[in-house]
């Protein structure tokens, strides 16, 4: 298999991740091929960490500016013709997506950070891995980008003003109901303090 | 076989492509990218959080020739289950689903729905790991408290130039209009 130069190798700078127009939300898609003799070992990391997040707080559980990570397998391919049809490939391919904030260098560290063990797990089982540094593995995943022709994302909000939403959402219902019989001076000091 | 975390289900998957699907799905979703209004149902029908439609006419890090066809990959992050969002699809947005889905081989068409799923369901990636943030929530949910947070922060910024009388009527006017997203 033809090996690819990757951006460090270069001296390039750091690339700049596909921006979804209108959000502050960035994207990543890569299919980065399974090392050799690999597979095996793949779905064994894999195994292990749906079973840690399953039972209990895993450090994959919460990525800092991080919207959503998925990781799948391709093993087969559909070939043309009226009934699918499936070809195996012969280097299994891992398909690792991200929807996050920021640039991919701190989207690795966000994973290098919560799940140091599991990366290596997970991505040491593919080609030119190259360990826990951030701006590498930033770098890794972008060599191995695909550039989706349409991305779409119904968020346009950052995952922190998300989740202060849902916090001020709360905060008001709960007002509502303790400010209910407040003088309206007594409800703006108490509005204010509350929710400035 | 789909992937969930919470309530949120992750879709992957690809199909080949029909000779000439390629270049009419670029074109296709070039244009869909640029007219908001080709892909305004996905926003309202409020269904999903994430998707990407991507052509595949070479893999990265690969012999040239790899895929040997073009192939649309297919990512979705949604709530719910897998066949509520293929019949809510096909329902509210046909002919978009359809400009997508004809260039694909082996397409059923999408009437009946269940033999669409079934074709679906013999293209997908092997899961291996999904985690999505705030995943409890509906992009409903989400689009209500950010609906919510907007009016507070409104008030908040018009009430220093409201005697106390005029910011309690402006708050009753606020819950009223929050109200149905509480």
């Amino acid at each position: 298999m033809a090996l690819i130069r990757l951006p460090w190798q270069n001296g390039q700078p750091e690339p700049v991740p596909r921006h979804i127009p209108g959000t502050p939300i960035h994207q990543i898609v890569s299919l980065i091929p399974v090392t050799n003799g690999r597979r095996n070992d793949l779905d064994r990391a894999l195994a292990d960490v749906r079973r840690a997040t399953a039972e209990g707080p895993s450090s994959l559980r919460d990525l800092p500016q991080v919207h959503m990570i998925r990781i799948e397998v391709i093993d087969t391919l559909p070939v043309g013709g009226r009934r699918p049809r499936q070809i195996a490939l012969d280097v299994p391919i891992v398909l690792f997506g991200a929807t996050f904030e920021g640039n991919t260098s701190r989207l690795a560290r966000s994973l290098i950070d919560a799940a140091p063990d599991p990366c290596d797990a997970i991505f040491g089982c593919c080609l030119n891995y190259p360990g826990k540094d951030r701006v590498k593995l930033g770098a890794w995943f972008r060599a191995y980008e695909i550039t989706p022709n349409l991305p779409f994302s119904a968020r346009t909000a950052s995952r922190q003003r998300i989740e202060q939403s849902f916090t001020r959402t709360d905060n008001l219902r709960r007002f509502m109901t303790s400010a209910s019989s407040l003088e309206p001076a007594q409800l703006k000091a108490a509005f204010l303090q509350g929710f400035s | 076989m789909t992937q969930t975390f919470g309530r949120r289900t992750a879709l992957t998957f690809t199909c080949a492509l029909r000779p000439g699907g390629a270049t009419f799905l670029k074109l296709f979703l070039l244009a869909a990218g640029r007219m908001r209004w080709v892909t305004e149902p996905l926003r309202r029908f409020a269904l999903i959080h994430f998707a990407r439609w991507t052509v595949i006419t070479q893999f990265p890090g690969q012999p040239p020739g790899n895929p040997p066809r073009p192939l649309l990959l297919f990512e979705s992050n949604f709530d719910d289950d897998l066949d509520d969002y293929i019949d809510t699809f096909a329902m509210l947005v046909p002919w978009r689903f359809r400009a997508v889905w004809f260039t694909a081989s082996g397409y059923p068409g999408l009437i009946p729905v269940d033999g669409f799923n079934a074709w679906v369901g013999t293209l997908e990636a092997t899961p291996g790991f999904y985690w999505s943030a705030y995943a409890e929530a509906s992009a409903p949910m989400v689009n209500a408290v950010l609906s919510v947070d907007d009016a507070i922060s409104a008030l908040n910024a018009r009430a220093a130039t409201l005697t106390d009388t005029e910011f309690a009527t402006a708050y009753r006017q606020m819950l009223i209009e929050v109200q149905p997203w509480l």
